[in-house]
């Protein structure tokens, strides 16, 4: 073992260059690696963490004052089975946030509990909480504060329907009901009681204003059904305004970065398989240049597994170093990617998971032993006197004639194909990155189409008003319907369904109005014409199988109800586990039932942020209006581009190292070839040319046969993805012209990757060469 | 009449690890246009050295050199590449073919790099290939080759641009002395129709071939002598009993 391990560290010491390039490889790959684990355990890991530091609530409930009061609500919790405890009865109101004369937006107050919470407790994050006593403070959410950029010492002021109330901003808490995402605004924050009492009181209202939250932590989470129905039960179904439950913080938490996770670890085992394909390069290259070497070891004794272990050993050595680096990058470069994503959570630093040390030099190894085998049985079966007479092998494969003037050229030509294994091999790990390249241009064409036109993702309206509880619905369809601008506007409201025979409780949405007017996202059928008909999200349809014409049966609330489907559609939430049911058919069962979100359809010369404006205005400020994709693209999606192109250039460096290693070797066995060309009279920069050339041929074949291959698979997977995520079939659209561009890209990666041997190559010594004859 | 070679004072000195290692003291060195030439030495003597630098394949470290009214010395690498395509031809004693070329493509090439048309780059390869006796071998690889046939080709290599002058560095030491016989014979054959030929070697038999013989030791020329008669060894060897070569 020990003559094994110095003849690898020999090896190893003998080609500096090879093995910082096949390190620079293995650690991209295990860099990425190592940010794909932790973004996976950051992702799950962290928000199990937050939960349980925190006590969270299993189940949260939004309850009417008018139907119920807080000691009703306390009668039925506080014997109720399955319970392990529950937050105060919170009274919660609606708010406008103003700093300074710029409105904010919208959100929801709460009073500032006096003693500290069971469940759902509260992390500080910055400043303090309100001392008793203490007057016209506010303690803000973390991820409200950050969005409005509002800091602790910060006046804002908080608009009611009596006016508004400066505050001044003395804390930023978190809990587990975090809200990354903006679209399950407005976040919850805390007022000091007595403002809170000053605000709530100040109310013009009859009825008490706003909503009672309460959370429920439970022994057994899975009983979260059973426990609702006993609330419904005791107080009235109507009294329950609106439920949540743990899983759906989860899924909005997972939501907020489970794409990154998919992104990097498609592209970790891209970039594993590109280190794959340079080692695998690299150690044929050396043993084909250590035939000689190989022979002589057999003529001392070494036997064939020796003689393979020898390269296995040096393989696993590059793995490991690479792995250690690899996590030591990862660790460093995911605490700043995700810096955003271990804020969510309230961490102070993201750091790879323990067993991710255990992974990413196993994969490593793996790899190391996988890009080993086809080389080491090369060498195994070089006979030693062979070897001896030999020396190194001779190129393989027919070769190209000079069929034109420029001989340069056909030089490099016939070159790249002399070693048809390893111009395979290179042109794999190039392929590698015209793989992520490909992927970067298509979805990022996608994602462009599809924010360009909202309505291909199903996205109709030009305005989403949102009332608060100090408007009635009367008041605001007598607004919309008296604008001139506003041709056509439809009601929404969420609630919950369970299809027959089943526990699992699904998201739908009720709408009603002028539902025709607007493009829906249907696959196949048409929107319902009737109270009996629904529209099935493509998730839902797909995994039950469900089609057009087809009856299903449904129950709310208990009460059970079949409606026929009249079409399926695309839909972009709860991976398409959703329906679209008409509001006058929930009516029947729940026939009090409040909307607050309406959806708009304006004129083509409707201006809609005037619009927008005339109504928050008439309004004094107490609806939220939202203009669709004014922001630019969602977060998410700018996201995934940043990570896409960081991604590709990451490949693109893979695969100049790709070209630069194959190429480097080559030049390295060749050098009496250049010895010759120049006593021919090749001049050096002729030479130069003809191995850039070398490495243009393989880059450009790989581009054309890549491309097309890229495409089909990238679009199948971009299907696939979108049908699992219950978005219907998607055929991503191919912009050929951009795709034209990784031609140049590749072009240039290569003649960097082929720079360095070229200009060795043109430097050989013809006396050098000659002398060593 | 003027020489189409001119060494002064040509001196090379390498330097390995430190340890300077003359390997032409300062030669002086005439050669006529259509002259064959012939410099014989013991190994080490500084000949290929000679060579090389009159091919413009290293640089001398003082001296000048003047072939064909370029100053060798005075060029940059491209330039003495674009002259050893178009003024002068190589032949080296391991043939030093391009082993994934065939034997037409690898008399093609030098033709190419210098511009000249396929058509005529395949025209002047035929017309040598067949003068050399290796018209049927025109699609084999060098690895397909006997060691005689190697050699033609390379020869053919360094003739199918016409060049002013031909090199040739030991160009039958890896061969058997009838193969030997017959590529000097070819050699003859190019010099009578006008070919300069300057050829180093340590085999008198070859030298004999020559016009004339410079006999080399420890880095300066130290003799020279006329033959008249040609595959005469008797005044070669004379010489090297003379100096004590």
């Amino acid at each position: 073992m020990r003559a094994i391990l110095k003849q690898a560290i020999a090896n190893l010491s003998s080609r500096k260059l090879q093995i910082v390039l096949i390190l620079i490889a293995l650690t991209a790959a295990a860099t990425l690696l190592t940010l794909a684990l932790t973004t996976i355990h950051s992702t799950q890991g962290a928000y199990q963490h937050l939960f349980e530091r925190t006590r969270g609530a299993h189940l949260w409930l939004s309850l009417n004052p008018a139907l119920t009061t807080k000691e009703q609500i306390h009668r039925i919790l506080i014997d109720l089975p399955g319970v392990e405890g529950t937050t105060p009865i919170m009274h919660t109101i609606s708010g406008t946030l103003f700093l300074g004369e710029t409105r904010l937006g919208g959100i929801k107050l709460r009073e500032w509990p006096e003693d500290p919470m069971p469940i759902d407790q509260h992390i500080l994050m910055e400043g303090r909480s309100p001392d008793p006593g203490e007057r016209m403070v506010i303690v803000l959410d973390r991820d409200t504060a950050k969005a409005y950029n509002t800091s602790v010492g910060d006046i804002i002021e908080i608009l009611t329907p009596s006016g508004r109330v400066p505050l001044t901003v003395i804390g930023l808490y978190l809990s587990s009901n975090i809200c990354p995402a903006t679209n399950c605004w407005p976040p919850v924050n805390y007022l000091y009681a007595d403002a809170f009492q000053d605000l709530v009181l100040s109310t013009p209202s009859a009825t008490p204003t706003g909503f009672y939250e309460v959370g429920l932590r439970l022994s057994h989470s899975e009983q979260l059904l059973e426990v609702l129905d006993e609330v419904e039960e005791g107080l009235s179904i109507e009294a329950v305004n609106l439920w949540y439950s743990w899983e759906d913080l989860q899924a909005t938490a997972d939501g907020a970065t489970g794409y990154m996770n998919t992104l990097l670890l498609t592209f970790s085992i891209i970039a594993g398989l590109a280190g794959l394909f340079l080692m695998t390069n690299t150690i044929s290259g050396a043993i084909r240049g250590q035939l000689r070497q190989i022979g002589l070891l057999k003529t001392v004794g070494f036997t064939n597994p020796q003689l393979r272990w020898i390269y296995t050993v040096e393989s696993i050595l590059l793995s490991l170093v690479s792995s250690i680096l690899g996590l030591i990058l990862g660790g460093i470069s995911s605490t700043l990617i995700l810096s955003s994503v271990a804020q969510i959570f309230g961490e102070e630093i993201i750091t790879p998971p323990l067993w991710a040390f255990l992974v990413v030099p196993c994969c490593a190894v793996v790899l190391a032993v996988l890009a080993t085998l086809l080389p080491a049985r090369r060498a195994e079966r070089q006979s030693a006197v062979e070897a001896m007479r030999f020396g190194p092998e001779r190129p393989r494969g027919r070769k190209m004639h000079l069929i034109s003037r420029s001989a340069t050229l056909m030089l490099g030509f016939s070159e790249t194909f002399s070693y048809p294994l390893r111009t395979l091999v290179t042109g794999l790990v190039i392929g590698m990155a015209v793989f992520t390249l490909t992927a970067a241009l298509i979805l990022n064409h996608t994602f462009n189409l599809l924010t360009s036109d909202p309505k291909l993702i199903g996205y109709d309206e030009d305005l989403y008003i949102s009332r608060t509880g100090y408007i009635s619905d009367e008041e605001i369809r007598d607004w919309i319907e008296t604008q001139p601008e506003i041709m056509a506007y439809y009601v929404e409201r969420w609630g919950r369904i369970r299809f027959e025979g089943e526990d699992k409780v699904y998201y739908a949405r009720f709408r009603e109005g002028n539902l025709s007017s607007f493009t829906f996202p249907i696959i196949d059928g048409a929107i319902f014409e009737n109270d009996n008909q629904a529209l099935v999200g493509y998730g839902h349809a797909r995994e039950r199988g469900i089609k057009v014409g087809d009856e299903i049966v449904i129950s709310i609330e208990g009460e059970r109800m079949t409606f026929k489907v009249s079409g399926i559609y695309r839909e972009n939430s709860n991976n398409g586990r959703m329906l679209i049911l008409p509001l006058n058919a929930v009516r029947k069962v729940l026939p009090d039932l409040e909307v607050f979100t309406y959806n708009v359809k304006l004129s083509s010369e409707a201006n809609p942020k005037i619009v927008a404006d005339a109504l928050t205005a008439e309004t004094n400020y107490l609806t939220e209006v939202t203009i669709p994709f004014t922001g630019g693209l969602p977060q998410d999606i700018q996201m995934a581009k940043k990570v896409m192109l960081g991604l590709s250039v990451i490949m693109s460096v893979i695969a100049s190292l790709g070209i630069l290693s194959s190429l480097w070797m080559s030049v390295q066995e060749r050098q009496r070839l250049f010895g010759m060309l120049k006593a021919v009279g090749m001049t050096p920069k002729e030479i130069s040319i003809s191995v850039v050339t070398g490495a243009l041929c393989i880059a450009m074949v790989t581009v054309i046969l890549g491309v097309p291959i890229s495409i089909v698979g990238i679009r199948i997977l971009i299907d696939i993805v979108a049908q699992s995520v219950g978005f219907g079939p998607l055929q991503a659209p191919v912009d050929m012209l951009s795709l034209v561009s990784i031609l140049p890209a590749l072009a240039l990666i290569a003649i960097l990757g082929a720079l360095f041997p070229a200009r060795h190559a043109a430097r050989v010594s013809v006396v050098d060469m000659l002398r060593y004859e | 009449m003027n020489p189409i070679i001119e060494t002064k004072n040509l001196q090379k000195i390498y330097r390995n690890n430190g340890v300077e290692v003359k390997a032409l003291r300062g030669i002086d060195l005439s050669v006529a246009e259509a002259e064959f030439l012939a410099v014989m030495g013991p190994s080490g003597c500084g000949k290929s050295t000679l060579l090389y630098l009159l091919g413009g394949l290293d640089r001398p470290t003082e001296g000048e050199v003047v072939v064909n009214q370029h100053q060798i010395h005075l060029l940059n690498e491209s330039q003495r590449a674009l002259l050893r395509r178009n003024v002068i031809g190589f032949v080296f004693q391991a043939y030093n073919l391009i082993p994934n070329l065939t034997a037409a493509d690898n008399i093609e090439l030098p033709a190419l790099l210098a511009g000249r048309s396929p058509k005529d780059a395949r025209e002047r390869q035929r017309q040598l290939l067949q003068s050399l006796g290796l018209q049927e071998k025109e699609t084999l690889f060098p690895a397909e080759l006997s060691g005689g046939e190697q050699q033609r080709v390379a020869i053919a290599r360094a003739l199918v641009n016409q060049p002013k002058v031909l090199l040739l560095d030991e160009p039958t030491g890896n061969l058997d002395t009838r193969t030997g016989a017959r590529v000097m014979e070819i050699l003859r054959n190019f010099h009578v129709q006008g070919q300069t030929i300057v050829l180093v070697t340590h085999d008198p038999k070859v030298a004999s071939n020559a016009e004339r013989v410079a006999f080399m030791r420890d880095g300066i020329i130290e003799d020279e002598t006329m033959l008249t008669v040609p595959g005469n060894t008797e005044p070669i060897l004379s010489h090297i009993v003379q100096l004590e070569l």
